[in-house]
């Protein structure tokens, strides 16, 4: 150490020497960072300008490169530098010292303490002090912090830098080359590096592309190109250029193969042309001086791209209906043929599926082909993908593949009981929609909202249905009585989201609350659709009950005939049967609906375990007579289980069918209801026409009106001029739009029922609505349009006004003959009205009988009842006409509830034969879908039809496509009538945004 | 009461099929008589007079009967098959030893056990556990109730378990139309009482106050000379029936109460006439019922007007002739127009629950209906329906859906349906508000006591607050119901271990055991 001979105090001296190492610790450390990034900086440079130089790393590839280098560099310089930034610590460096010298090891660091945070004695802490400065001084610097690793970092660096040199100079790039690289299209591998040198100039250069025939591409001319070719493989270039002088002889390199033959005109214009083979470099010579070189960059036909439409991951599908899958393939030139993958575990075959005529750029369809078709068996479990060939005949024909599908192929039984989990699956996730639909307030669209943001909830509180429907359409018959179901609720749902959709920020209080009544509307459709679903499946599993219950008791008899005889293992291994089937059993019974069947199941089922344990237990503890006994009483148990069960089902029968016998009693009740009222009808026209001589104007007068009126509905409904007129109308406005479309609607049943004092009533409601509506658009529009539309429902109006003033003054008592007839008939018709009466509450209990609505029914029949009872009325007050025509609209009354319970009763056959598997398209009955060709022979082979995919249109196969599309988007058909106007008022919102 | 119209049904079905065309025969002497003591439901009487000596087919004929209302069927049977054999002509003869006959088969199997006053008759098996509480049952009703009524006859209590709705319509001698269509469960008849187990129907009933309403039948018969109308007999039975276990009237059934109210609101009581021959010939179930309160009230009103006796001194009255009616009055001291009025008066000072409420229907054996024996879903499947989707929700842990699909159950106009408060508390459980769903099932336990699913659902919930007590109460309702079900037996034991009732403790877990096991544990080593 240096001696500091003005400084007197030792801890001074200490304090100051070790600053001093610790300024020497970081000088060595800078030198060493500066050692190490020069010597990595020229190593990395030699081996990057020495690889690049010798075609090892492609020049595209050289940014990717020198990113690595320089992490590289950067790592390793802040590695040699990491103590640069560190403070001076006279702690760190008393504690170096004190691992190289001995004699000061304990003493220089509590110097350095004490001097810190003074303590004890400081006469004895200076005397320690001096001692210590006297030993630090004989320390030296080099031994603290040597400088060997520093000379050999510098050694080292100094090899690196020779090294770069050295590579430089054998061929390597240098810096400046690399980094041109970085501005200049790469090398192309495989290329000879031109030597630099004198090089031709070349201008004016013109490409001419010939594409292969396959491409149908037409021939394309590039003046003034860059040189640069783009062209996929096979394509034909023909090239012009320029030179700058005259020259007597070019040729063509091109992939740095031999020279091709080029033409060259008046020594300056020279034409040549190469075929595109891959990527490479061309460039003309001239007298062997050569021009620059262009690149040739192909533009590779790729593989189709073929993707499966809208299915899910995995489908399962019925064995001989045509598989759901929907393909779209496309090509940069053209397809040649479709075809299917098959991979059955290890194996995998391909079935062609079309060839294309004329490839197209594009094809798409269904998979024609049903799973037998296409040699898979029910009970296989496959992933299919749709491949597409393209028509490359240059590279050869390359296959793009979709994604794997997975498909379960399902025999008969297989698709009833995947169709039953199918069912379950719809009805759980119907459950889940209706658990978020039947919280909501009524309207869901809140003063002020939008309605379109709670469509797009609610809609997607279906997604798990779509879903669902999607992956199994093949399973759902739309005619089904599952599919009905779904297909009502999908309408008022479609019609619940539609018109909510139109409902603004400042829509009327009206439209919110026909989106209300739509929404309670689509709530009992769903739930009815839930409880529909969930009584196919009650059924079902009270079937699957039965059996098990039928096969416990018969194992368990079997059981009891050799209970003496059996060994114990033997009547373990029958326990454990009988434990298996309890099992299922169990499973089943978890699928019932809470009551007393699941109960009695519950409680049977834990006395048989009961029974199976302790018959074990006696078992294993050799108690021989006991487990006798035990195993009698489970016979027994399992004996009484089977009889109660049956009893069950048969009291259960006998329920439904008194619902059933009630619902006939009603339907044979109404049709005599109708005919009887017919009847009377035609004996009250006949009456009229015979005694009510004077009558035949009024009859006239009343179909006019009714004609009228029913005009004047459709023109309601249909008049464009006047809902464009009002697309920004008032809620008044509106209002006395539908105002005029209801009252037309009452005044047309006014006058079917040939009831004059309501017809006036609703004439003149009719009047007023259109004269406040004639004055607002002449206000508003000024429109010739509006103004027709509203002048012919005002001139009909008017018509009828005048029909029914006209009728009113000539109405004139009926003859005495006709009063007597009609009297005579007044309380037949009387009668018939009570009838009704009583067929209406009849209507009302069946329909609380009913496991589902049934629309019409009760209301069909209180309007009989109602509309006979005016019917009788009218005769006992000789009001012939009225009498007539509350008479049809007893008949219409009844026919409605007629067709409604013909309906009710048609669910809920079709509902149990859902439930017990009928109809399930059994291979050859004929029924459900596809059964068609490639049935298996008795061998359980194939016939020769299977294997022979002949490909028809695809449109022949949509089935299942449509029903899907049918079910999910479509509100294309019919919708109910009561809908209709809401959706006309759907359309004016269209029209209007 | 379900099992309420079972005399009434019997006494105009059974006598007409089996005892009315034979008084007009000419036994003679001491068989005669002792005929007409078992006319007179006097057993013991016909016993002495057989014991006496009689002589031929008409002696032989009370033989037959004697054994037949001791319960010795197979002596019955080989006397009534000699007796018609001898008589071929006589269909009556052949119909009754057809009766004996099925009742011989319906009795297949069973064992007889004996203590004090008391035999009980039933198949081993499950039924094993009705046995203990059945004895209790009616030596507690001999002890306490034939005293009201002016004692009982001097014989044995003889009752026979029927396992099944079939072995029971069987030995009824019932047509087996009129025993699912009425709701008959059990039968007071031939000196003995004839049970149907509560295993035979779903949710079992309230089987041992049915079993007290039988055994009063039988000491209202004997006490009375069988001269008492159905009216008074089910008046009677019916009032008196629940007091084997208590001391004082029980209020009335909260349906009774509200049939009542509306019927005095209507001025649409049922006359007493119409009650006869019997109260099966009544409009409706709902008149029946009403019916029913009526004469209950009547009774209770009698006593409270007459005293303890009052009800013995009637049965006196009318043994010795008296007109029902005026028996009743003159005991009371007022005529009948007067005792009517008064018992209205007595009506209107109840405070009868007014809101309608509907009657449970009587399903005999499980029902594949999972609410076929609601009172008020069985018959509304619209209502049913909601409560399914209820179901549905719960299941999928959509609680706070299910519990508005189980409000969308309930209507205003439609009595609350204990299945639903019992579903809607599972819901209101699931959402965590506990005390709601407490509050929902005290009222639904208050309006429909004898519905066990409400019973245990409550039950649970407050084993669940620690209210172990108060759920001891209700699980021992829920067993009167349904003995057969074991978790119910289960908690009971539990419930009574924890509050140190160890012989109480020790019979529910037998039960339990039996149970589990479809009778009584197996003797080690014996052998079958």
């Amino acid at each position: 150490m240096s001696n500091l001979p003005h400084v007197t105090d030792p801890t001074l001296r200490i304090q100051a020497a070790l600053e001093r190492l610790a300024r020497r610790e970081r000088a060595l450390a800078a030198a060493r960072t500066v050692a190490v990034g020069v010597g990595a900086g020229a190593a990395l440079l030699a081996v990057l300008g020495w690889t690049l130089a010798r075609g090892w790393v492609s020049p595209a590839a050289l940014p990717a490169w020198l990113s690595m280098a320089g992490a590289a560099w950067v790592l390793a310089v802040l590695d040699a530098g990491r103590d640069l930034g560190r403070p001076v610590d006279v702690r760190a460096q008393a504690r170096q010292v004190e691992r190289v010298a001995d004699d000061l090891r304990g003493t220089l660091l509590v110097v350095v303490d004490r001097t810190e945070r003074p303590l004890g004695s400081p006469a004895l802490v200076a005397r320690l002090a001096a001692r210590v400065s006297a030993r630090l001084d004989a320390v030296a610097p080099d031994g603290v912090h040597p400088g060997r690793p520093v000379r050999v970092a510098a050694a080292c660096a100094l090899l690196a830098v020779v090294a770069w040199v050295g590579a430089h100079a054998g061929g390597a790039l240098g810096p400046r080359a690399i980094l041109s690289l970085l501005d200049r299209p790469a090398p192309v591998l495989g290329e000879t590096v031109v030597p630099d040198g004198p090089r031709a100039v070349v201008g004016d250069l013109e490409l001419r592309y010939l594409y292969p025939t396959y491409t149908r591409l037409e021939p394309l001319t590039v003046p003034n190109s860059n040189g640069e070719i783009h062209a996929p493989p096979g394509t034909r270039v023909e090239i012009s250029a320029r030179t700058a002088r005259s020259w007597t002889r070019a040729t063509l390199v091109a992939y740095g193969a031999s020279p091709l033959p080029a033409e060259l005109v008046d020594g300056r214009r020279v034409r040549g042309a190469l075929v595109v083979a891959g990527e490479g470099q061309w460039r003309l010579e001239f007298d062997g001086v050569p021009s620059p070189s262009y690149r040739i960059v192909p533009e590779p036909d790729l593989a189709p791209d073929v993707s499966i439409v809208g299915a899910a991951r995995s489908v399962a599908v019925a064995e001989d209906a045509p598989l759901p899958l929907r393909y779209a393939a496309r090509d940069d030139y053209g397809l040649r043929a479709l075809q299917v993958e098959i991979r059955e575990g290890d194996k995998v075959r391909v079935v062609p599926l079309r060839t294309l005529l004329d490839a197209p750029r594009e094809a798409g369809g269904a998979v024609p082909s049903s799973a037998r078709e296409l040699g898979i068996a029910a009970g296989s479990v496959v992933r299919l993908r749709v491949g597409a060939a393209d028509n490359d005949e240059v590279s050869g024909s390359k296959v793009g593949w979709s994604a794997a599908v997975e498909v379960e192929v399902l025999g008969p039984r297989g698709r009833a009981t995947r169709r039953m989990r199918l069912r379950q699956e719809i009805r759980d996730a119907l459950v889940d929609a209706l658990a978020a639909f039947v919280l909501e307030p009524s309207p869901a669209v809140a003063p002020g909202a939008r309605g379109d943001a709670w469509a797009e909830r609610a809609d997607a509180r279906y997604d798990a249905v779509d879903a669902l429907i999607a992956g199994d359409a093949s399973l759902l018959d739309r005619e089904s009585f599952d599919g009905r179901v779904l297909r009502r609720l999908g309408e008022h749902r479609r019609v619940l989201l539609a018109t909510a959709r139109t409902l603004g920020e400042r829509a009327a209080e009206r439209d919110r609350a026909d989106v209300a009544t739509l929404q309670a509307q689509h709530l009992d459709t769903l739930e009815d659709a839930i409880l529909a679903l969930d009584e196919i499946l009650r059924m079902a599993s009270l079937e699957a009950v039965a059996e098990l219950v039928q096969r416990l008791a018969e194992e368990a008899s079997a059981l009891r005939e050799r209970v003496d005889t059996l060994s114990g293992p033997e009547a373990l291994a029958r326990l454990d049967q009988l434990g298996r089937l309890f099992r299922q059993l169990d499973a089943r019974a978890a699928s019932l609906d809470e009551g007393t069947l699941k109960e009695f199941l519950a409680e049977r089922g834990a006395q048989a375990h009961a029974l199976m344990e302790a018959v074990r237990q006696s078992l294993a503890a050799g108690r021989t007579d006991e487990s006798r006994e035990l195993m009698r009483r489970l016979a027994d148990a399992m004996d009484a289980m089977r009889r109660d069960l049956r009893e069950m089902q048969s009291r259960g029968g006998e329920s439904r069918d008194k619902t059933s016998a009630a619902m006939q009693e009603l339907a044979t009740e109404l049709k005599e209801l109708a005919a009887g009222q017919a009847q009377l009808r035609s004996r009250t026209e006949a009456a009229r026409e015979r005694f009510g001589g004077g009558m035949d104007e009024a009859v006239a007068a009343w179909e006019q009106v009714e004609t009228l009126a029913r005009e004047l509905v459709e023109a309601a409904l249909r008049s464009e001029g006047t809902r464009a007129a009002f697309r920004d109308a008032s809620y008044a406005n509106r209002s006395a739009l539908e105002d005029v479309r209801t009252e037309a609607e009452g005044l047309h049943d006014s006058a079917r029922a040939r009831d004059l004092a309501t017809a006036r009533t609703r004439v003149r409601r009719v009047g007023d609505a259109l004269g406040w509506l004639a004055r607002r658009a002449r206000l508003q529009a000024g429109d010739s349009g509006v103004a027709s539309d509203l002048r012919g429902m005002e001139t009909r109006t008017s018509r009828i006004r005048d029909l029914l003033e006209t009728m009113t003054r000539a109405r004139t008592r009926a003859s005495p003959e006709l009063q007597r007839a009609l009297q005579e008939m007044a309380a037949e018709q009387e009668r018939l009205a009570e009838r009704a009466a009583k067929a209406t509450e009849s209507a009302s209990r069946v329909a609380k009988k009913l496991p589902m609505d049934a629309p019409g029914l009760e209301d069909g029949t209180r309007r009989a009842a109602e509309q006979g009872a005016q019917a009788g009325e009218a005769l006992r007050t000789g009001d012939a006409l009225r009498a007539g025509g509350a008479q049809r609209a007893t008949e219409e009354g009844l026919q409605e509830a007629i067709a409604a319970l013909q309906q009710a009763q048609k669910d809920m056959q079709d509902m149990r034969q859902a439930a017990q598997g009928e109809g399930e398209g059994t291979p050859g009955d004929g029924k459900g879908a596809g059964d068609r060709k490639g049935r298996r022979d008795g061998n359980g082979d194939e016939d020769s039809d299977a294997e022979d995919v002949a490909l028809p249109a695809p449109e022949t196969f949509q089935t299942p496509e449509a029903y899907r599309k049918a079910l999910l988007e479509g509100m294309q058909g019919d919708v109910p009538e009561e809908y209709k106007a809401l959706n006309r008022r759907y359309y004016e919102e269209l029209v209007r945004q | 009461m379900k099992n309420s119209s079972a005399s009434s049904v019997l006494r105009g079905l059974a006598a007409a099929v089996l005892l009315g065309a034979l008084p007009g025969r000419a036994w003679a002497g001491a068989a005669e008589d002792g005929l007409a003591c078992l006319e007179r439901a006097d057993l013991a009487c016909a016993e002495r007079l057989l014991a006496g000596g009689v002589r031929g087919a008409a002696g032989e004929l009370l033989a037959a009967r004697v054994a037949f209302h001791r319960a010795d069927f197979e002596d019955a049977r080989t006397r009534m098959k000699a007796l018609a054999a001898a008589h071929p002509g006589d269909k009556d003869l052949a119909a009754e030893r057809d009766h004996v006959e099925a009742t011989v088969g319906a009795a297949e199997g069973f064992v007889v056990e004996r203590r004090r006053d008391v035999e009980v008759r039933y198949l081993p098996g499950m039924d094993r556990v009705l046995v203990d509480e059945c004895m209790e049952t009616l030596q507690a009703a001999h002890d306490r109730i034939a005293p009201l009524l002016g004692g009982a006859p001097p014989i044995p209590v003889r009752v026979e378990l029927y396992p099944t709705a079939d072995r029971f319509i069987a030995a009824s001698g019932l047509p087996a139309e009129a025993v699912r269509t009425t709701g008959v469960v059990a039968l007071s008849k031939w000196d003995r009482l004839l049970i149907t187990s509560p295993r035979a129907l779903g949710r079992g009933y309230p089987w041992r106050d049915t079993l007290a309403h039988e055994y009063i039948h039988l000491v209202v018969a004997w006490r009375s000379a069988d001269k008492a109308p159905v009216w008074l007999q089910e008046g009677i039975a019916r009032s008196h029936e629940a007091l084997w276990a208590r001391t004082d009237f029980p209020p009335l059934a909260p349906t009774a109460q509200s049939l009542l109210a509306r019927a005095l609101a209507k001025n649409a009581l049922v006359p007493l006439a119409r009650m006869h021959p019997s109260m099966a010939y009544l409009d409706s179930a709902e008149e029946a019922a009403l019916a029913f309160a009526q004469v209950s009230t009547m009774i209770e009103h009698l006593r409270g007007v007459a005293g303890v006796r009052a009800v013995a001194d009637t049965l006196t009255r009318v043994r010795d002739g008296a007109d029902a009616l005026e028996a009743v009055a003159g005991v009371a001291g007022r005529t009948p127009d007067a005792f009517l009025e008064s018992w209205k008066g007595y009506l209107r000072g109840l405070s009868l629950v007014a809101r309608q409420l509907a009657v449970a229907p009587t399903v005999l054996g499980a029902s594949d209906d999972p609410f076929g024996e609601d009172p008020v879903l069985s018959s509304r499947a619209d209502l049913a329906g909601h409560a399914r989707l209820g179901d549905l929700l719960l299941a999928r842990k959509h609680a706070e859906a299910a519990l508005a699909e189980y409000r969308k159950a309930m209507t205003p106009d439609e009595p609350p349906s204990p299945t639903i408060v019992a579903r809607e508390a599972e819901a209101l459980r699931a959402l965590g508000r506990r005390d709601e769903a407490l509050a929902r099932l005290q009222d639904s336990v208050a309006v429909y006591p004898e519905f066990p699913l409400t019973r245990k659902t409550l039950a649970a919930l407050l084993v669940a607050q620690g209210r172990t007590r108060d759920a001891l109460v209700h699980y021992r309702a829920a067993a009167d119901v349904n003995p057969f079900d074991a978790t119910v037996q289960s908690a009971l034991a539990d419930l009574h271990g924890a509050a140190g009732q160890a012989e109480l403790a020790a019979r529910h877990a037998q039960y339990r055991r039996i149970l589990d096991l479809g009778g009584e544990p197996p003797t080690h080593g014996a052998s079958r």
